[in-house]
C-alpha cells in the first residue's frame, strides 16, 4: 500500500465515520431505553429448553439414590437382619405420585415436573439404571 | 485512546454484571450509552424509517442473550453484530430492496437541501456504496471505520477469523475507493 492509497483510505474512513449521523440524531436514547425496558418486562425470558433442564436430571437421580440407599441403611441398622433390608431401587415399580413424592422430598429448587421432561416411570428399568449409573461413574 | 477504550469496557462490564444480577437501571444505562453508535451503524448499513425499531430490537435481543456475551469483543461491537442480524431479518421479512445508487441520490437530494455540497454528495455516494457491499464486508468496514475496532474484536463479534476480517476490510476499501475517484 503506497502513501496515496493510505491517504485515500484515511479519507474514506473519515467520511464513513460521518455516515448515519443525521439519522441517528433522530433516535432518542432515553426513549429507546424506556421502550426496551418495557418490552423486557412485558415479554419475560422464555423458559429454558427441555434439553437444558435435562442437565438437572442426573442431579435429581443422584439425590434420589442417596435417599433410597440411606433408607435402606437405616432399615438395616434398625432391624439387624439382612433379609429385611428393602432398598427400593425398583423405581419403575413406583406409581407416579409416589415417585413424585420421593423426588419432591429432596427439596429441589424447582418442581420435579420442571426438572424432568419425561415421567420417570415411563422409562424402562434399564434406562433408569443407566441414568443412575451416569452419576455413579 | 486504548486506555479510554479499556475504561469503557470496564464500565460496560460492571453494568452488564449489574443487569445480570437483576438491576434494571443497569440495562437502561447500557442503552443510553450505546444508542447513538448503534443507530449510526445501522443507518450507515441501510436502515431508514425502521431505524428506531431496529435499535430497540437489537437491544432487546442483546439483553435476552446476555449470557452469550463473553467479552471477546466490546459490548458495543457485539451489539453491532446483533444489529446487523436484526437488519437482515427485517429486510427478509419486509422484503426491502436496496435502491440503486442513482435512485437513492435523487431521493436524498430531494429531501435534503444541503445535499448540494460536494461533501454531502460524496457522503451520499459512499452511503449507497456501503449499503451495496456484501454484509460481512459492510459490517467489518463500518466497525473499523466508525468505532476504530481492532480486527480481533471484529472477528470475535462476527464469528470469523482475524485474517478473514482483514480481507473483508480491504475488499470493502477497494470497492469504496471508487466513490472517491
Amino acid at each position: 500500500m503506497n502513501g496515496n492509497d493510505r491517504t485515500t483510505e484515511a479519507r474514506l474512513v473519515r467520511l464513513a465515520s460521518q455516515l448515519g449521523e443525521r439519522e441517528a440524531a433522530g433516535v432518542d436514547a432515553q426513549r429507546t431505553a424506556w421502550a426496551v425496558m418495557a418490552r423486557l418486562r412485558s415479554q419475560p425470558a422464555a423458559r429454558r429448553a427441555w434439553w437444558s433442564r435435562m442437565r438437572l436430571v442426573p442431579l435429581a437421580a443422584a439425590a434420589t439414590l442417596v435417599l433410597v440407599v440411606g433408607l435402606g441403611i437405616r432399615e438395616l441398622t434398625q432391624d439387624g437382619t439382612e433379609e429385611q433390608i428393602a432398598v427400593p431401587i425398583e423405581f419403575a415399580e413406583l406409581p407416579d405420585d409416589a415417585l413424585q413424592e420421593v423426588l419432591d422430598s429432596l427439596a429441589l429448587d424447582a418442581p420435579v415436573s420442571d426438572l424432568v421432561p419425561v415421567a420417570l416411570n415411563e422409562l424402562t428399568e434399564s434406562e433408569l439404571t443407566a441414568l443412575l449409573e451416569t452419576m455413579e461413574g | 485512546m486504548a486506555a479510554v477504550a479499556e475504561q469503557l469496557r470496564d464500565a460496560d462490564a460492571a453494568l452488564i454484571a449489574a443487569w445480570r444480577g437483576g438491576q434494571e437501571s443497569a440495562a437502561a444505562a447500557l442503552v443510553r450509552r450505546h444508542t447513538d453508535a448503534l443507530a449510526r451503524f445501522l443507518a450507515a448499513a441501510g436502515a431508514r424509517e425502521d431505524l428506531d425499531d431496529l435499535v430497540q430490537e437489537t437491544f432487546f435481543r442483546a439483553f435476552r442473550n446476555i449470557e452469550k456475551f463473553r467479552g471477546a469483543s466490546s459490548f458495543r461491537t457485539w451489539l453491532m453484530a446483533i444489529g446487523s442480524n436484526a437488519l437482515k431479518d427485517h429486510r427478509r421479512r419486509r422484503r426491502v430492496t436496496v435502491l440503486p445508487i442513482e435512485e437513492r441520490e435523487i431521493e436524498d437530494r430531494a429531501s435534503d437541501p444541503q445535499a448540494q455540497t460536494l461533501e454531502r454528495d460524496l457522503l451520499d455516494r459512499l452511503q449507497a456504496q456501503v449499503v451495496s457491499l456484501p454484509p460481512m464486508q459492510r459490517d467489518v468496514f463500518l466497525m473499523r471505520a466508525q468505532q476504530g475496532a481492532e480486527y480481533a474484536e471484529i472477528a470475535a463479534a462476527l464469528g470469523t477469523s482475524v485474517g478473514a476480517a482483514r480481507v473483508h476490510y480491504h475488499q470493502a476499501v477497494k470497492r469504496l475507493k471508487t466513490v472517491l475517484e
